[in-house]
């Protein structure tokens, strides 16, 4: 009986010790799913996220759901610098953002020193205990503050890499001992290479937002890629006129003729060119014998060369960068080309002499007789020399035709920047004199709320409605013979009257800002029925005497000064949304065709009272449509 | 033998530790210890940065006794260790540099808290203490 209850015992105690096994079991598998849940969140969610604030909120608070990170800090390094800021924190109702941690300093500055994780426990009794031996070591006490909980127990610190490059530091804290001793180390690692890449694959899509956000920069660059692009031209057309002055080529050749005949015994010569291809050779200028056919020099005309890749005795020659003499010319080993102009040439003996400049093949120099040369080696060294200077010439001769064409594009883009007048006394001077110009009309326009719409919209939507509001004025503005100026921000600035004076600015600028207007208007309503945020624009114009230049020499630009260019700004910040508010000056040029209203005398900041008026339209007499913005034959002759 | 899990909040560094060492002569030393680490199941490390006199007798004589205690239960264990040898490299050493390093480097003392070498001693025995050390009522 006593057995039987001893092993019924037993047994119970077997189940019970198998159950708790399996308890254990179980408990570590849920803790695995849990790390791999984790994970998948990680990769689904801010992998895929390019918003740096939202990257950091899914990682710190799906790892305190399913790791219990209560308390935890997001730290990035700035590249360069020695220090990391906190970025984002969970568990901290927001504070600590900010604040900074030097490289090898502390539990996340050595981590970030190492790039290697750590956990530790306990360090704010080890600081004591570092403290105490400061003290008996008569060392004065430093405490260098840290982000973070105060009672700190445990911390975990994770680097994040990217490339093997830290970019920051996950730092995660408690105030209970062991808080982070069940998590497998793998497991970190992994969500630190997940937040790193994702953190990274942020900051790419920013910068390139930040390269497409400012079209102010795109001007800058294209104009000093102009000005490089002009100053390379500059430098070279002056290292070719000095040469050019000295040589022409049909002068030189025809040097190069007698000196041959006179020292050599030469009697003809050619002269090849290396293509911009680098694969074949073109003549540039031949010495024909008396007996050739039109016919003949046509396809001398036309001929290329191969070098590359043949088995001829030009490439034999470029590729060896030595003189071959052949006494006796042997029609073996050459190009089919090769033996067409020894055909037809009547060469019997020549001599081949490459032409190199700065190492790349540029040219090849053929003496040649139609019977046999006796050239000696010393012959041969003297019109080596020789020809070593012409490579300069070649050289440079291509090079001016290249140069021609960058100074086509380069007019082409100073164009584009300057006005035409200008840019030619830029060209031809080098500089363009300060212009006073008695009278011109400015116009500026705003656009009101761009700041809460530039709020609403995305970098790039931002962008395509801007240019496409100044696309659609630039055509409007050339198309009323006005000058545009420059965008600043979300402002528009052109002028008329100049660079070349005229009568009829005040009139071209009011017509241009009805347009202006009423395409304002059009895109308006199609943004309503659509439902979507529209902008309004301010319009503001005055007429008055300016100073008009290029300034600069780095970064020109065409542009007015004067107190006109200030009032027609005032102007335009005087106004109301869908109006065109213009000052006295210009109303008295134009009240005679346009309808204005009058607002009697309004302040402006920082000018006292002006009169200001309302442009509302044409007059309906002088108007072909119903709205005033066309107009009709009388509005030009009266 | 094994070194029983159960320990392992003892060996977090938070309440320093002690090690009992003897020199040839059986004069005995107790130095102070700002944390034991786990190196693996067998053997416990513990970090060599000053204790000139530990060192000093750890030469004569390899036998220790190294006294934890869990700051969460208060409990206190008591380690038999045998000096097996040092390591001045490597992965066990470069983690217990970082620990000395971020503590050290938060007071500006990084210039002396320089881990010299990690000792690794076998462990021989271990027995755990009374779950005492509570206040009198």
């Amino acid at each position: 009986m006593n057995d039987a209850k001893n092993d019924s015992q037993t047994n119970k105690e077997e189940i019970i010790s198998i159950q708790e096994n399996i308890d254990l079991l179980n408990s570590k598998l849920k803790r695995k799913n849990l790390e791999f849940s984790v994970i998948q969140i990680l990769s689904n969610e801010i992998i895929t996220s390019l918003d740096l604030d939202r990257i950091f909120q899914i990682a710190m608070e799906s790892l305190d759901k399913y790791f219990g990170f209560s308390h935890s800090l997001i730290l990035l390094k700035n590249s360069g610098s020695d220090f990391l800021k906190v970025y984002a924190s969970h568990g901290y109702c927001g504070q600590g953002i900010g604040a900074t941690v030097k490289t090898g300093e502390g539990v996340i500055g050595v981590v970030a020193k190492r790039k290697k994780m750590m956990r530790s426990s306990g360090m704010g009794y080890r600081k004591i205990y570092v403290q105490s031996i400061q003290k008996s070591m008569d060392r004065d006490q430093v405490v260098i503050p840290m982000p973070g909980l105060q009672n700190v127990n445990c911390q975990l610190a994770i680097p994040l890499i990217v490339k093997d490059e830290l970019i920051g530091v996950y730092a995660i804290e408690s105030e209970e001992f062991n808080a982070f001793a069940a998590i497998d180390e793998q497991i970190l690692m992994i969500v630190g290479n997940q937040i790193g890449s994702a953190i990274s694959n942020a900051r790419a899509y920013k910068e390139i937002e930040e390269l497409k956000n400012s079209l102010e920069e795109k001007v800058i660059d294209r104009t000093k890629k102009l000005e490089n692009q002009k100053k390379e031209i500059q430098s070279l057309n002056q290292f070719i006129k000095s040469l050019n002055e000295k040589m022409d080529l049909s002068e030189i050749s025809s040097k190069i003729l007698k000196y041959v005949k006179e020292h050599f015994g030469i009697q003809h010569y050619s002269l090849y060119t290396v293509d911009p291809s680098g694969d074949t050779i073109s003549p540039i200028y031949i010495h024909y014998p008396e007996k050739i056919s039109n016919n003949d020099r046509l396809e001398f005309e036309s001929l290329k060369i191969p070098i590359k890749n043949v088995k001829g005795a030009n490439a034999l020659a470029i590729q060896s960068q030595k003189p071959w003499y052949f006494k006796r010319i042997k029609k073996i080993g050459i190009t089919k080309e090769e033996l067409f102009a020894i055909e037809r040439l009547n060469m019997k003996s020549f001599l081949m002499i490459p032409l190199f400049l700065q190492g790349k093949p540029v040219g090849i120099l053929n003496f040649w007789n139609d019977e046999e040369m006796s050239l000696k080696k010393e012959d041969i060294t003297r019109l080596s020399i020789f020809s070593e200077q012409l490579a300069g010439i070649i050289y440079s001769s291509q090079l001016f035709d290249q140069v021609e064409r960058e100074k086509e594009k380069s007019d082409h883009l100073l164009l584009n920047i300057l006005p035409h007048s200008i840019a030619t006394e830029l060209k031809e001077t080098n500089q363009v004199k300060p212009q006073h110009i008695k009278s011109a009309s400015v116009l500026f326009t705003d656009f009101v709320g761009f700041t809460q719409i530039s709020e609403d919209l995305s970098p790039e939507e931002l962008i395509k409605e801007l240019d496409g509001c100044f696309s659609q004025f630039d055509e409007i503005s050339k198309h009323n013979n006005l000058e545009k100026l420059k965008t600043i921000g979300d402002a528009y600035m052109c002028a008329g009257g100049l660079p070349i004076p005229n009568d009829s600015h005040p009139i071209d600028i009011c017509l241009a800002a009805l347009e202006f207007r009423s395409f304002m208007n059009q895109m308006s309503e199609i943004k309503k029925a659509l439902n979507l945020p529209f902008w309004e624009l301010r319009i503001g114009i005055h007429t008055g005497s300016v100073t008009a230049g290029v300034i600069g020499t780095e970064k020109f630009s065409y542009d007015i000064w004067g107190d006109t260019v200030n009032i027609a700004s005032r102007m335009e910040s005087s106004g109301e949304p869908g109006r065109i508010n213009i000052s006295k000056e210009t109303f008295q040029r134009v009240n005679k065709l346009f309808q204005c209203e009058s607002r009697g005398l309004v302040k402006a900041k920082g000018k006292g009272d002006i009169e200001m008026y309302y442009l509302e339209r044409i007059l309906p007499e002088f108007s072909q449509d119903k709205e005033g913005l066309v107009p009709n034959q009388d509005f030009f002759l009266s | 033998m094994i070194i029983p899990k159960e320990i392992l909040p003892a060996l977090n560094g938070a309440i320093p530790a002690t090690l009992a060492t003897a020199s040839k002569d059986g004069i005995p030393n107790v130095g102070v210890m700002s944390q034991v680490f786990y190196a693996n199941e067998k053997q416990l490390a513990i970090s060599h940065q000053f204790f000139s006199k530990t060192s000093a007798n750890l030469k004569e004589n390899l036998r220790g006794h190294v006294q934890v205690i869990d700051p969460i239960t208060a409990v206190p264990w008591f380690i038999e260790v045998e000096l097996d040898h040092e390591e001045t490299s490597g992965d066990l050493f470069e983690q217990m540099e970082m620990q000395l390093e971020a503590i050290a480097s938060m007071c500006g003392m990084e210039d002396v808290f320089k881990l010299q070498a990690a000792y690794v001693f076998n462990v021989i025995s271990i027995r755990k203490g009374d779950e005492v050390l509570r206040a009198p009522e």
